[in-house]
């Protein structure tokens, strides 16, 4: 081990001074890095991320004490800026040895995998890092889902005899997911040769001796919990409450003189898992919402939702059933009701790729007059809808298509609509988590419209902007921002608004 | 009073040894990174180094063929010490408050690479390292003392700032100042060679075995890592049926479907136009007055 690490620090040596790394760090700077160095060493990390930090500060071109900030960081679970670090010496300091392979370790561990696989990538081109970078491209490709590459990774990674029983292990594994059995059976075999006396030889062991074996009771503890609990508040301005029209000729007629308003919004909720079996789940979720109005307190509205869905997830096959059932009330007076039922089948294309393909039916029941019964009816709608992944669990883009018709006691409601919409989640450097979302949709109403005195049909088009961003304080308590904003077109002056929501809040969860 | 005086002796000498192992136990500084092994001479024993062992003025520092170390000193100053280098830190005294500082290494073989920092230049302040033929005066830089035992020969390099080479004659005379990136010979009974410039090629030889990263050993993340702890990592990572088919990486498939905004927001989901004509109509009323609604 001893010569491994001389012959390791001597190729780092002769690599920086090959690669001309800038060593040049100010007198100050170069004190504090090697101050640093003795707690960094002994995994006192806050000690030696303080002492880092200042060289950087002394000297924000020191490659090193930039570099190895970064480890600090990720050494106290700081992804994101420790990834930050990493790069920044990486930009100063292109030779950088071992750079490579410990980003590739840090978005790894992040779950950002397709970043992490170029990283590794770019490692294992390092002859010093070859076995260990192509043992971590293997992981990486495995959650990736691109086992025949993994397999392969893995086999490069066999001859580090460090690395032997992990990769043979997890190289069987891998054949298991390419549907070679008794191949892999050869490798977990190797693997419980190799290290009996660790986990996985263990496993490897019994699952030769034709022991299927369920994970590990500390794996399995970590399973989540099959109920969720949330409540929220928060406090937002709204610049159409009263969904007022955008002409002011309007507004005077109906005597408007108030439009937008703050409120208070709360909200709990939770959900719980009834069934969770190898044909798939079932859950049942509440929600409740209270909006309270600061002024304009007629136009609180009060929700309530029970959920049941139901569903296997794509593997490459999925489906499900989502049953909903809505009660809004307005100012404290029932305002409408409603149930959906959503059949939906899916297919997984790859790892990172699932279409959906759904139908929803919804019947929607106003309690009063005037919308009662005339815009009581039913909307049939059918959309599909791709998800991608972008590489890590946090990061998905989704969009879709739908094409709906509802048809409505009265005429004046009755539309075919065309809409699309795009989505994507995404993390901001372990800071923050952020949605995004863009509908468009067109709405084209069938009969003369009694607004227009019937003369022509009405036409909306509608743009819908959602921007959430949640940044977890505790492990259950988030701070959460949000705006929406919903642009209403019509060729009928009546049906034209603008809205704005803006909303900070916090959110806590179990 | 025999007594007396015996016992006040006694006292005295006691206090003579307290305060001479004070100040012998005065630490200048620390290991702060080590490659191969390095051996600390003290008092007559010799031990091997590891990170955060203290170094005290009088120590003498041997590396081996292979091996390297880096050490920083309560001045700030660090030393990088090559491979096959005998050091030996022979007076250290930082006096802050006094703003005299004094450092004084005599290398007798072997090479090392020092910062120092800017306290150096005070006046009273004074760092130098001494080889068999030359004696190096630093005011605030970084250089390279490298000394060949064999041929009794001194190589000094200026990195950065400026240093001050002079032999070891005993005379007068012969001083030369090194400006950046600079260097001079020091030959055994000679005065130093005139300053010539060094190129970068010679530049990456004169550095070569003395740039130590980090520790001098893996401080990567690998290093460590649950991933070789030899535990599976996730649930899914055990052969055998799965206990449930896995979706696809992060891409959860979602039963109802509604838009953002409408996810968001209740108001936005709920509400619909024209909601004023609802709410300017009285319950169980049709609607009246300036509120236009037909069906």
């Amino acid at each position: 081990m001893i010569n491994r690490i001389s012959i390791g620090s001597v190729c780092i040596a002769v690599a920086l001074v090959l690669s001309g790394v800038p060593a040049r760090a100010n007198m100050r700077s170069q004190a504090l890095y090697a101050r640093a160095l003795v707690p960094f060493d002994n995994g006192e990390w806050e000690k030696a991320y303080g002492l880092f930090n200042q060289a950087v500060e002394a000297d924000p071109s020191d490659v090193l004490a930039l570099y190895y900030r970064g480890l600090t960081q990720a050494r106290r679970g700081m992804l994101a800026p420790a990834i930050q670090d990493m790069e920044q010496a990486l930009k100063l300091s292109p030779g950088l040895p071992h750079a490579a392979l410990d980003l590739g370790v840090a978005y790894f561990d992040a779950g950002q995998y397709t970043t992490a696989r170029a990283w590794l990538q770019r490692a294992h081109e390092q002859p010093a890092d070859r076995f260990i970078a192509a043992y971590f491209l293997g992981l990486t490709l495995y959650r990736l889902g691109d086992y025949a590459a993994a397999q392969a990774a893995f086999k490069e990674a066999e001859p580090d005899p460090e690395l032997r029983a992990l990769a043979h292990y997890y190289e069987g594994l891998a054949l298991l997911k390419l549907g070679k059995p008794g191949v892999a059976r050869g490798e977990l075999a190797e693997a419980a040769r190799e290290q009996p006396q660790t986990e996985i030889g263990g496993i490897a062991q019994e699952y030769t001796r034709g022991e299927a074996r369920q994970p590990p009771a500390a794996v399995a503890a970590a399973r989540k919990k099959p109920w969720s609990a949330y409540a929220g508040l928060a406090f937002q301005y709204d610049s159409n409450v009263a969904l007022a029209p955008s002409d002011s000729g309007l507004k005077t007629e109906q005597g408007i003189s108030r439009q937008s308003d703050g409120r208070t919004a709360i909200e709990a909720g939770g959900d719980y898992v009834l069934l969770d079996s190898n044909l798939g789940s079932v859950r049942a979720e509440y929600d409740f919402y209270q909006s309270v109005h600061f002024h304009l307190t007629d136009f609180d509205l009060q929700g309530h939702r029970v959920l049941l869905d139901a569903g296997a997830q794509p593997a490459p096959f999925g489906y499900g059933l989502a049953l909903t059932y809505d009660f809004y009330a307005l100012d404290y007076r029932s305002f409408f009701q409603e149930g959906l039922v959503t059949p939906w089948v899916a297919y997984a294309e790859s790892r990172g790729a699932v279409t959906q393909a759904y139908y929803t039916f919804r019947n929607r029941d106003f309690f009063r007059e005037p919308y009662d019964p005339g815009r009581n009816g039913n909307d049939n709608a059918f959309g599909l809808r791709q998800y991608l992944s972008l590489g890590a669990v946090d990061r998905v883009l989704s969009f879709g298509y739908q094409f709906d018709s509802e048809s409505t006691t009265a005429n004046d409601f009755d539309y075919t609509a065309n809409q699309g919409d795009i989505e994507v989640a995404f993390p901001v450097m372990n800071l923050a988590t952020v949605q995004l979302g863009y509908l468009f949709r067109l709405e084209d109403y069938r009969h003369p419209n009694s607004r227009a005195y019937f003369a022509f049909r009405r036409h909306d088009n509608e743009h819908q902007v959602a921007l959430a961003v949640s940044h977890n304080l505790t492990e259950h308590v988030a701070l959460t921002l949000a705006y929406i904003g919903v642009f209403n077109n019509s060729n009928i002056t009546a049906f034209e608004y603008d809205r704005h929501i803006v909303s900070g809040g916090v959110r806590v969860a179990f | 009073m025999g007594y007396r005086i015996n016992r006040s002796i006694l006292c005295s000498l006691a206090i003579a040894c307290i305060t001479a192992a004070s100040v012998q136990a005065q630490e200048t500084g620390r290991v702060a990174a080590i490659l191969g092994t390095v051996q600390i001479a003290r008092g007559g024993t010799s031990q091997m180094a590891s990170i955060g062992a203290p170094v005290f003025a009088g120590d003498r520092l041997t590396t081996g063929s292979t091996d390297q170390a880096k050490v920083v000193f309560e001045d700030d100053s660090v030393i990088d010490v090559g491979p096959g280098t005998e050091v030996l830190l022979a007076k250290q005294v930082f006096d802050r408050t006094s703003h005299r500082l004094g450092s004084l290494l005599h290398l007798s073989n072997g090479k090392l690479r020092a910062w120092v920092g800017e306290a150096y230049r005070e006046a009273r302040s004074r760092y130098e390292v001494e080889t068999p033929t030359a004696i190096t005066t630093v005011r605030g830089t970084e250089f390279i003392v490298a000394y060949d035992s064999a041929a009794e020969v001194t190589k000094v390099i200026c990195i950065t700032g400026e240093i001050e080479v002079a032999g070891t004659l005993g005379v007068i005379g012969g001083r030369v100042q090194l400006p950046a990136q600079s260097g001079t010979e020091v030959a055994k009974g000679r005065f130093p060679s005139p300053p010539e410039r060094v190129g970068e090629a010679p530049m990456r030889q004169y550095l070569a075995g003395l740039e130590l990263v980090g520790t001098g050993h893996r401080d990567g993340l690998s290093v460590a890592h649950p991933a070789l702890s030899g535990r599976p990592l996730t649930a899914q990572d055990v052969p055998g049926p799965p206990a449930k088919a896995a979706a696809p990486e992060g891409l959860t498939v979602r039963g109802l479907q509604e838009s953002l905004a409408d996810r968001l927001s209740p108001d936005v989901r709920a509400n619909t136009q024209p909601l004023l004509d609802f709410k300017l109509t009285p319950p169980d009323h049709v609607p009246t007055g300036n509120v236009n609604v037909q069906f």
